[in-house]
C-alpha cells in the first residue's frame, strides 16, 4: 500500500508534482457496472455518459482508477423515472454478480419539486443513480461532469460534511455549494483545481471494500545492451496474486524505432524474439504477435492462468531506430518513452511509459487506464462479468398464443448460453 | 445537504437503517449495502420570484420563473413605479446568483445559480437597454490578475464571488469581493477594474 504517499500529497498540496499529471501512480482500482435503463419494450433508453476521463482524473489524486465495465441494459419503465436510488437498487435490477462492483443506474429522471437531484448514492453501500437528463444537459449541455465521481465517493463512505468535505473545490461537497468544472482542465491538479479530495477522504476511500490492488508488473531494461539477445527485457510480476497477465504490448512508435527479428528488410541484420530465465511459466505459455520486420508493435500473449505474481522471464529481440537501421541497436536510453500496455485477467488494463531515469515500465505508474477489453468476458479467472439485458421487473403475462413462441425463444437462449459456457477456457 | 434514511429491499430482507437481521449485510449482486442512508448531488431551486429595489426606491428588478422551474429559464423585468420598462429572458440557468439595481435603473446580474464557470459572470443592462455589457469569468479573472485556482478557492457560492456584491455610497459603483480583492463595476461606463488598494467598503463581514 502506498496510501501514505497520497495522504501526504493531499496534505502538502503536491498533486501537481512534476510528472504526476503525465503519469500517475495507481495502485488500486475499482469496477463499475453502468446500467442503462430502457422502457419495458427495450426502447427509449437513457444515454449513458460515465464521464470516464474526468472520473479517472479526479480519482488519480488518490492513486485509484475506475474501470467501467460494459453497459448492462435493463428494460424497466418503472426504473426510468425514480425519486431515489433506493427505487432502482432492488434485487434483480441489473446488478453485477460481483458484490464488489459498484452498480450505477443511469435513469431518465429523478423528479424533485424543490430542486434538481443530479444523482444519489448509498453512503458506504453499493448503488448509485444518475439523473441523465439533468446531468447531460447541465451548463448548456457541457454536462455536470463530476456527479458520477461524487456519487461513487458516497459508496466509498464519504459524506457531504465528513472527512473534511465542505469547501467549494472539494468533490464531496454538497451540490448547492460545490463549484462544478466546465472542462477536464478545471479538475485538480490543473486549472481551477476543482474536485479535490482531502487526506482523510483519500484514506477512507482507499480502505473501501470496493478497492482492488492493481497487479504489479515491471519491465526492466536498466543496464541492458543491444548484445542481450534474449535478456534485454526483464519482465517481473511482483504482486497481484488473484490475477494473471493476459497480454503485454510494446509500442515503439513514440521512440521512432521498430522491431527487426529477421534478416529481411527494412533491417538486414535482425535478431529474433528469444526468451530466457523463465520462472513460473513456460516458453509455450508465451506467444508473440507483431514480431515482423518493420513492426512498431510487439504483443506478447500469455496462456490463461500462466503468468502471475512471483513469475518472471527475460526476452530480447532486435530493435532498430528509424534513422539508424542495422546500427548497433537501440539502447535503454533510446527506448525511454516507449509505451507498454498491460492487460490483466481481472479486467484491469494500463499503459505505462519506459522511464528515462529508472528504465522501468511499471503497470502501476500509469499513463492511461485502458478501456475494458470485452474479450476478457470469456476469461473468468478473477473476473465476474456483469449480467446482460434484464427484462421488466413486472413482466406482462403473454397472450396464450405467444407462449409457444416464448418457449421456442427460451430454448434457443438456453442453448446459446450452454454453448457459451462450453467455451469457457481453463 | 440531502440525506435521509431509506428502506432498501435486499433479497427477502427489508433493511430500515440497521434493523435488518440479514446475515451478511450484503447479497450477491447487490454489494455491501450496510448503511441505509443516501446522499445526493442536489441543488435547490432559487425562489420562483426574486426582486431587488434601487436605493432610491424608483426601480425594481424582478427575476422570475414562469413555470416554477420546470424549465431552467428565468425572466428579468425592470419596473419603474410598477410599470415594466423592459423584460427579457435570461441566459443564466435558473437565473443569476445575485442581482441588484442602481438608482438610474441599471440592472446588474452576477454569475449563475449553478456554480459554474459562467459566460455571464457580470451582466449590466441600463434602463433603456442602450448600455449592455457582459463579462465572462475569464475576463474577471484577467482583471484580477490572480490564478484561477486562487480565485475559486476563496469563492463562496460560484467560482469567484466571496459574497453578495453591493453598491457603494455614491450608488454609481458596484463592489464585489473576490480573491481577497475588490472588483469594481462602474455603472456609468460598464467598465470593471480591480484597484489597489481596494475600497474598504468592499470587505465582507467576517
Amino acid at each position: 500500500m502506498k496510501s501514505w504517499f497520497y495522504v501526504a500529497a493531499a496534505v502538502l498540496g503536491i498533486g501537481a508534482l512534476p510528472g504526476v499529471s503525465a503519469a500517475a501512480t495507481i495502485d488500486l482500482y475499482f469496477t463499475v457496472n453502468p446500467i442503462r435503463v430502457c422502457n419495458d419494450a427495450g426502447a427509449s433508453c437513457t444515454t449513458v455518459n460515465t464521464f470516464s476521463a474526468q472520473t479517472q482524473k479526479i480519482y488519480e489524486q488518490a492513486g485509484v482508477a475506475p474501470v467501467f465495465l460494459p453497459t448492462t441494459q435493463i428494460n424497466s419503465t418503472a426504473s426510468l423515472s425514480v425519486p431515489s436510488v433506493s427505487n432502482v437498487a432492488v434485487a434483480g435490477n441489473g446488478q453485477s454478480s460481483d458484490s464488489a462492483t459498484i452498480n450505477m443506474w443511469f435513469v431518465q429522471n429523478m423528479p424533485s419539486s424543490s430542486g434538481t437531484l443530479f444523482g444519489e448514492a448509498f453512503v458506504g453501500g453499493n448503488g448509485v443513480a444518475i439523473n441523465t437528463s439533468a446531468v447531460n444537459s447541465f451548463n448548456s449541455g457541457v454536462g455536470r461532469m463530476d456527479t458520477v465521481a461524487h456519487e461513487m465517493g458516497h459508496n466509498f463512505g464519504l459524506g457531504h460534511t465528513t472527512f473534511g468535505a465542505g469547501g467549494a473545490n472539494n468533490l464531496l461537497t454538497a451540490g448547492s455549494t460545490r463549484s462544478i468544472p466546465g472542462g477536464i482542465g478545471d479538475i485538480t491538479p490543473d486549472g481551477a483545481a476543482l474536485d479535490q479530495l482531502t487526506a482523510a477522504q483519500i484514506t477512507q476511500l482507499r480502505s473501501s471494500s470496493f478497492m482492488r490492488s492493481v497487479p504489479h508488473v515491471t519491465v526492466d531494461i536498466n543496464g541492458s545492451t543491444p548484445f542481450d539477445t534474449n535478456n534485454f527485457f526483464k519482465v517481473t510480476f511482483s504482486s497481484g496474486s488473484t490475477s494473471f497477465l493476459k497480454s503485454m504490448t510494446i509500442d515503439l512508435a513514440p521512440v521512432n524505432a521498430f522491431f527487426d527479428p529477421t534478416n529481411s528488410p527494412p533491417g538486414l541484420a535482425g535478431s529474433p524474439f528469444q526468451t530466457s530465465s523463465l520462472v513460473g511459466l513456460l516458453n509455450s505459455d508465451i506467444t508473440a504477435s507483431g514480431n515482423t520486420d518493420g513492426s512498431k508493435k510487439l504483443t506478447l500473449n500469455f496462456a490463461n492462468n500462466a503468468f502471475t505474481a512471483g513469475d518472471s522471464f527475460d526476452f530480447g529481440i532486435d530493435i532498430d531506430k528509424d534513422n539508424c537501421i542495422d546500427c548497433f541497436g537501440a539502447t535503454p536510453q533510446e527506448l525511454a518513452g516507449a509505451l507498454f500496455s498491460f492487460t490483466f485477467s481481472d479486467g484491469f488494463g494500463s499503459q505505462a511509459a519506459m522511464s528515462g531515469t529508472s528504465f522501468l515500465a511499471d503497470s502501476t505508474d500509469i499513463m492511461n487506464v485502458l478501456p475494458f477489453d470485452t474479450s476478457l468476458l470469456q476469461t473468468p479467472p478473477g473476473f465476474i462479468p456483469p449480467v446482460g439485458t434484464i427484462g421488466p421487473q413486472d413482466p406482462v403475462l403473454p397472450e396464450p398464443g405467444s407462449v409457444a413462441l416464448l418457449g421456442l425463444a427460451f430454448s434457443a437462449l438456453l442453448a446459446a448460453r450452454r454453448r457459451k459456457e462450453g467455451r469457457t477456457p481453463r | 445537504m440531502r440525506a435521509r434514511a431509506v428502506a432498501v429491499l435486499i433479497g427477502s430482507c427489508l433493511i430500515v437503517d440497521s434493523d435488518c437481521v440479514a446475515s451478511s449485510g450484503s447479497v450477491a449482486g447487490a454489494g455491501p449495502v450496510s448503511a441505509a442512508t443516501v446522499e445526493g448531488d442536489f441543488v435547490p431551486f432559487p425562489p420562483a420570484r426574486r426582486q431587488a429595489v434601487s436605493p432610491n426606491g424608483r426601480y425594481t428588478l424582478l427575476v422570475v420563473s414562469r413555470d416554477e422551474w420546470r424549465s431552467k429559464r428565468a425572466t428579468a423585468q425592470l419596473l419603474e413605479a410598477g410599470r415594466i420598462i423592459w423584460e427579457r429572458e435570461l441566459p443564466q440557468e435558473h437565473g443569476p446568483r445575485y442581482f441588484l439595481v442602481g438608482n438610474d435603473g441599471q440592472a446588474v446580474l452576477f454569475d449563475e445559480w449553478a456554480n459554474v464557470k459562467s459566460r455571464h459572470a457580470i451582466m449590466l443592462i441600463d434602463s433603456r437597454r442602450k448600455l449592455e455589457r457582459v463579462y465572462p469569468f475569464d475576463a474577471v479573472a484577467a482583471i484580477l490578475e490572480t490564478p484561477v485556482r486562487a480565485i475559486v478557492e476563496r469563492a463562496k457560492g460560484g467560482w469567484w464571488l466571496e459574497g453578495p456584491p453591493s453598491l457603494d455610497a455614491t450608488h454609481q459603483v458596484v463592489l464585489a469581493a473576490t480573491a481577497g480583492r475588490c472588483l469594481v463595476l462602474d455603472l456609468r461606463t460598464g467598465d470593471i477594474s480591480a484597484p489597489r488598494p481596494w475600497p474598504p467598503s468592499c470587505r465582507q463581514p467576517g
